[in-house]
């Protein structure tokens, strides 16, 4: 009877019922696609900016990290590189000899990164085959005689002028102190919109940049992808007995992606600080709606309180059914704002949000890393049921003060209609 | 003597100098000056008086709605004044039914519902309630009234279905404050031969407030209050 009660006076004033649940209903839509967005975002920014170069965790040694140079490199055999593989959440590994030196020809020349790595592990842990936009990939294997083989980020590619089939010099010190210089033919360009790699990347054979740099058997880095972002951190902690096995001469830094790319952490967390303001707004406006809606309707039936504490309802139980009403209110809200931001969610999920409607361009550049016009949002459990929850949460606490103010209610005067 | 033991002999209601004033402001309004009277078991009692005599105030009291300023009220020698609000909602359930001017009934609950409310929280059976309601919305000529919303019924009907309630509670003391001033003579006529019926019917004590006449003819006790006295009690010894 309670809860008929309870039902039937908020169907007493069907409007204000309805405007009150659809406040919380949209409220609760927009924090669950707002949060699906951002969280979307978020992760495409992560992805793009760890998907090419650093991937989610970085193996080096310790001092390469605080100062790359050439010769801070460690032996990495096939053999440690398919443990590092089989190893549980790798999904990918790649092994690199980063050297920095001049590359061009007799007309131009600029400082170039010269990527050293396996064609075929490369192309498996980074989507680089897929952003040649010129020519090829590198063949899978390295051609002794003759020039190398040099896939060409497409900036560096407009700096030096040069197209597919040109040949370039590299000139660069070796990590024995000697000058290295090698010949290589462009047999690709990339643009992969992550701004170091198209500026300044050079991707040749491995073996063909350890003999340029005088490096043979070495790398200067391995980077690990892993299915999931988040867990970067946990997988670092868990590969590091392992690389410590496999290189037992070198102290040795693994890093997720979140030491590696400090600022893209910490705008990701700044993020999460900042969905929790705007989480705390919305709900303070929604929580005021509904107490207001609450207060309202308690004060109108001030008499109706009475008469019902004259016939010998306890004042706790008043209480019980004004807080039963709001907290229906707030239930009715949330689940209807569940459907409405899940839904849309879940649509933008696999639709993708079209961003070319707020500009002509068809991508868009946001701290070196390019993004397209389609954002996916990313919908969990955790981000439907989070902002629902809380709000039914917030409901109760907003059904406190009316409730407390109509069992403390005069009943004399209240039936009288005096107060 | 205890209160317990007290209750077999003691009267039903006993009111001992009851005081009750107010403040309006920087005004003190008495509305009660020292009160004392009993009721027995099977009254039907008329607490009579022009407005502002204390006539509500007195009924106020003795239903625990309201706390003297001084004075008592026992009821079955049990003292219900000073009850914390709890108490008193629990006693009123279990002792006293009201019947408001305004009838009063919950507005979003059919007549049967209103009726049953008070059974429920006593945490009667369905069965029971049924046993217990049906022979009174018979009684008062409602039956078929029962899923009706007060909206849907005239004052005299939304009475009478405040008689049900109050008499569904099985309580020993009906208080009903100017039970017929919202109706016309016919209806109110009628209503107090209901009320009158009930009382030799099933021996239950009414105290009710009023200030029209023929409501007070009907009554076979009239209390007659002036501005928060009792100015005279006078019985019809014949009924």
């Amino acid at each position: 009877m309670i809860v008929r009660l309870a039902l039937r006076n908020l169907l007493r004033n069907r409007w204000r019922s309805v405007l009150t649940s659809g406040g919380v209903a949209l409220a609760v839509a927009m924090m669950i696609w707002t949060v699906s967005f951002l969280d979307g975002w978020m992760g495409a920014m992560v992805r793009g900016s760890t998907a090419l170069d650093s991937l989610q965790v970085q193996i080096e040694r310790a001092d390469y990290v605080e100062e790359p140079v050439i010769y801070r490199s460690f032996a990495m055999t096939p053999q440690g590189l398919e443990r590092l593989q089989g190893e549980a959440g790798v999904e990918a590994v790649s092994a690199r000899v980063r050297l920095f030196g001049l590359l061009g020809d007799e007309q131009r020349s600029q400082v170039a990164q010269i990527l050293g790595v396996d064609p075929q592990l490369e192309a498996q842990a980074t989507p680089v085959e897929e952003a040649v936009v010129q020519g090829r990939w590198l063949s899978e294997q390295d051609i002794v005689d003759g020039p190398g083989e040099v896939v060409l980020g497409d900036r560096l590619a407009r700096q030096l002028k040069a197209e597919v089939g040109d040949e370039l010099v590299v000139f660069l010190e070796a990590a024995d102190g000697s000058l290295g210089n090698d010949v290589f033919e462009v047999v690709g360009v990339v643009r992969t919109g992550t701004t170091i790699i198209d500026r300044q990347a050079a991707y040749v054979h491995l073996e063909r940049a350890r003999y340029l740099g005088a490096l043979e058997g070495q790398v200067h880095e391995v980077v690990i992808g892993a299915a999931d972002l988040s867990q970067a951190p946990a997988l670092a902690q868990r590969l590091s007995p392992v690389i410590e096995e496999i290189v037992n001469d070198q102290e040795m830094a693994v890093r997720p992606w979140q030491e590696v790319l400090p600022s893209i952490a910490e705008m990701v967390e700044l993020t999460g600080s900042s969905n929790a303001v705007m989480y705390l707004i919305i709900y303070l406006v929604a929580s005021l709606g509904i107490m207001n809606t609450q207060r309202m309707s308690a004060l109108e039936r001030r008499r109706e309180f009475g008469v019902l504490m004259a016939i010998g309802v306890s004042p706790r139980r008043l209480f019980w059914i004004v807080v039963l009403e709001t907290v229906v209110l707030g239930v009715m809200g949330a689940l209807l704002g569940v459907l409405l931001g899940a839904g849309l969610s879940l649509y933008h999920a696999s639709a993708g949000l079209d961003l070319s409607i707020f500009s002509p361009q068809t991508s868009f550049s946001y701290m070196g890393v390019s993004f397209d016009e389609r954002i996916y949002t990313a919908v969990e459990l955790r981000t439907i049921v989070e902002p629902a929850v809380v709000m039914v949460v917030v409901s109760l606490l907003c059904g406190l003060w009316p409730a407390t103010q109509s069992a403390r209610v005069a009943i004399a005067p209240a039936i009288s209609g005096r107060s | 003597m205890s209160d317990s033991a007290a209750g077999e002999d003691a009267p039903l209601i006993e009111v001992r100098d009851l005081e009750r004033i107010y403040h309006q402001g920087e005004v003190e309004v008495r509305a009660l000056r020292g009160i004392n009277l009993k009721v027995e078991r099977g009254e039907f009692t008329a607490l009579a008086g022009p407005s502002g005599s204390g006539k509500t105030t007195l009924l106020n009291m003795i239903g625990c709605l309201d706390d003297p300023s001084s004075g008592e009220v026992r009821i079955e020698g049990e003292r219900v004044s000073g009850m914390s609000r709890t108490q008193a909602a629990e006693y009123r359930l279990g002792h006293i039914g009201f019947v408001f001017q305004a009838y009063n009934l919950i507005p979003v609950l059919t007549a049967w519902e209103n009726a049953e409310f008070v059974l429920l929280m006593q945490g009667v059976s369905r069965e029971e309630r049924h046993a217990i309601l049906d022979p009174l919305f018979e009684r008062v000529g409602l039956a078929e009234y029962k899923d009706r919303k007060p909206h849907e019924m005239s004052g005299g009907q939304q009475q009478r279905v405040a008689v049900v309630r109050a008499l569904g509670s099985r309580p020993r003391i009906v208080l009903a404050d100017e039970p017929t001033a919202n109706l016309d003579s016919a209806t109110s006529a009628s209503l107090l031969d209901l009320m009158l019926e009930l009382n030799r019917e099933r021996g239950v004590t009414f105290v009710f407030s009023t200030h029209d006449e023929m409501v007070i003819e009907r009554a076979r006790r009239v209390i007659r209050l002036d501005s928060g006295r009792v100015v005279a009690d006078e019985r019809d010894e014949g009924a």
